[in-house]
């Protein structure tokens, strides 16, 4: 099976089907602020106007908060694995890619996380192909682009009335077939993805990351980086909304020898992130954590596993309330000679 | 189900300690800030390890620090941590226990001493303070397989002589034909009659020969700065020379993120590094 076309206005079925066959689904919906992934309430999915989530996916599988752990005195058990089935619809591409490469450091890289892989497992992600990047997307300068279907189990391409979703993983698959629409030919298919195609032509590339990455690590005592992190208030904003930085910290909560072992979102960018018990800090100022966020995405990640850890969404451009620009950053630092 | 989960292996429970037993406390050093804890897992034996490696110390409602094995494989089912009270919660916490208690491991984590290369080869070890703990173990684990390797040489300094970790070996070894120790206070007392003095000042009048040898050093960043330009005169190559790194650590199995030294994690890719290693990546440690 190739991919499916449904009317978009049977878009609804498809996701009441899904709900039937014990999926909780999620789509986007306006928030106070932007738009959030809320628990589909039937009817339409208007997505008019939605770009970007505010908070990214990445919650649905590495939860803010998450208590791993409880014990009573001295015994400690896991939290058993989260076991519900969830259909997220309308992720954006991005998104998607980032999951794709949070999963080399959660079950690549020798342990395996159970509560994160079971979250991942569980999850299908319909990735919404993007026909109308804003001003801060950049995903075809990092690797990725508008119809990129690393990290999604389905992708769903507009195409006047018709969706076409085409399965992207085993797991997308399944899905269709259980859902039983009728075939999409690869001719429209194809015709689809042309468009998404001239969509990622017309963004225009930053940079030559394949020529600006070895500057960025060789400039690691440039003055650029006091530059770009002058204005950094070490809030962790960026690191937040970011839909691939997976850093965490650990703390036990509890009181008279019962309580659980928590862990929770941790921003490289803040001072504690990396101090140590003898009072020592590795990245004791902030342009030495801008730096590391920076390397991190665009050397250090890439060195272990050929891709960059940025997907290009923007979210930190959006969020920063000092305007600290990653763009900008990666584009001085690689210029300084 | 839960017993399941309970004994599945660290790759895929990476964050659940396995519970061991406190067997006895030794305390090491005349201000009793650096105590032995000795562990056994509550089911028998549970991991292999190698000298170089470390764990999480795991105590429910404090939480968790890495700390080195201070122990050899070779020396049985009981695991050794030498701990120092940095008045942070866990070792604070590790600090008022009493044998019997329980402690929660994970590990073994990390790489471990290069015993690969150091097979056949002259061992030195040089450390300062209580950086001292897995070359502790290294050396225990030489001589249980001393026919593998050449001559042990091994350089230990404190700034007093109270402050040495595990005395009553230390005497064994000095009066051992199997090794050559130097042992150094930088200032004795009315019970030390041995050398007083840095290390790396012992290191330079020793003349350590680089001669098929690979070096092992440990210690205070002040110690480490001063005895590199003088194994360096010696002709000691930073591929010969190795050291042990700590961070801040949370996870110790690469996910939580914060001890990376450029590309790599001193807790999968390390916390053993040869200084030509080093040289490669950022001077951010």
């Amino acid at each position: 099976m190739a991919a499916v076309k449904v009317k978009r206005n049977e878009l609804p079925k498809l996701l009441e089907g899904a709900k039937a066959a014990g999926y909780d689904v999620f789509a986007p919906a306006r928030a106070a602020e932007g738009w959030t992934f809320a628990p589909y309430q039937g009817g339409d999915v208007d997505l008019e106007g939605y770009l970007l989530t505010t908070a990214s996916v990445k919650g649905f599988v590495l939860p803010q908060l998450e208590a791993f752990l409880s014990y009573d005195n001295d015994d400690g058990r896991l939290a058993p694995a989260p076991e519900g089935k969830r259909l997220l619809v309308g992720v954006r591409p991005c998104d998607a890619r980032a999951l794709a490469l949070v999963d080399r450091v959660y079950r690549d890289r020798g342990f395996r996380d159970p509560l994160y892989l079971a979250r991942r497992d569980n999850a299908v992600l319909v990735v919404w192909a993007c026909g109308l990047p804003a001003p801060t997307c950049f995903c075809t300068s990092v690797g990725g682009g508008p119809g990129d279907a690393t990290g999604a189990d389905v992708v769903a391409y507009e195409a006047g009335d018709d969706l076409l979703l085409e399965a992207s993983s085993a797991k997308g698959e399944e899905f269709l077939k259980a859902a039983r629409f009728g075939e999409a030919s690869d001719e429209e298919l194809d015709e689809a993805k042309a468009i998404y195609a001239k969509v990622a032509e017309a963004m225009t590339p930053l940079w030559d990351l394949e020529a600006a990455r070895p500057k960025l690590y060789e400039n690691f005592e440039a003055e650029a980086w006091e530059e770009v992190a002058s204005r950094c208030v070490s809030c962790g904003a960026c690191t937040f909304v970011c839909p691939s930085c997976h850093c965490f910290d650990v703390v036990d909560e509890g009181k008279h020898g019962r309580g659980r072992r928590v862990r929770f979102w941790d921003a490289c960018t803040q001072s504690p992130f990396t101090l140590h018990a003898s009072g020592h800090n590795p990245r004791e100022r902030k342009a030495q954590r801008y730096r590391q966020r920076v390397l991190h995405k665009f050397y250090y990640f890439h060195d272990n596993w050929g891709e960059n850890l940025c997907v290009g969404c923007g979210r930190c451009v959006v969020a920063c309330p000092a305007n600290v620009d990653i763009r900008e950053a990666v584009t001085l630092v690689a210029a300084e000679e | 189900m839960a017993t399941e989960i309970k004994n599945a292996p660290l790759a895929e429970t990476p964050l659940l300690p396995q519970p061991t037993t406190l067997e006895r406390v030794v305390v090491e050093t005349t201000a009793a800030d650096l105590k032995s804890f000795y562990l056994k897992f509550k089911d028998g034996p549970r991991w292999d390890y190698l000298p170089g490696q470390f764990a999480e110390l795991s105590l429910y409602g404090y939480g968790e620090a890495p700390i080195g094995i201070a122990s050899s494989p070779t020396e049985g089912e009981e695991l050794m941590f030498t701990v120092f009270n940095t008045e942070g919660k866990v070792t604070r916490a590790l600090h008022r226990l009493a044998p019997g208690a329980t402690v929660g491991l994970r590990g073994p984590l990390g790489n471990t001493w290069p015993l690969e290369e150091l097979r056949g080869k002259n061992v030195v070890v040089i450390g300062g303070g209580f950086a001292f703990t897995t070359q502790r173990s290294l050396i225990k684990y030489v001589l249980a397989n001393r026919e593998d390797f050449a001559d042990l040489t091994v350089v230990y300094g404190a700034r007093s002589p109270g402050a040495l970790l595990y005395k009553p070996e230390l005497a064994e070894w000095e009066k051992s034909p199997e090794l050559t120790l130097h042992l150094t206070v930088d200032k004795g007392d009315e019970t030390w009659s041995g050398r007083e003095g840095f290390v790396p000042t012992v290191v330079e009048e020793e003349k350590l020969p680089p001669d098929d040898a690979i070096a092992l050093i440990c210690g205070p960043p002040i110690m480490i700065k001063f005895t590199l330009p003088v194994m360096d005169k010696l002709g000691w190559k930073p591929e010969q020379i190795y050291t042990s790194l700590e961070m801040q650590m949370k996870c110790g199995v690469g996910m939580c993120g914060r001890c990376n030294i450029g590309p790599k994690y001193v807790c999968v890719d390390g916390p053993v590094f040869s200084f030509a290693e080093l040289s490669k990546l950022p001077q951010e440690y």
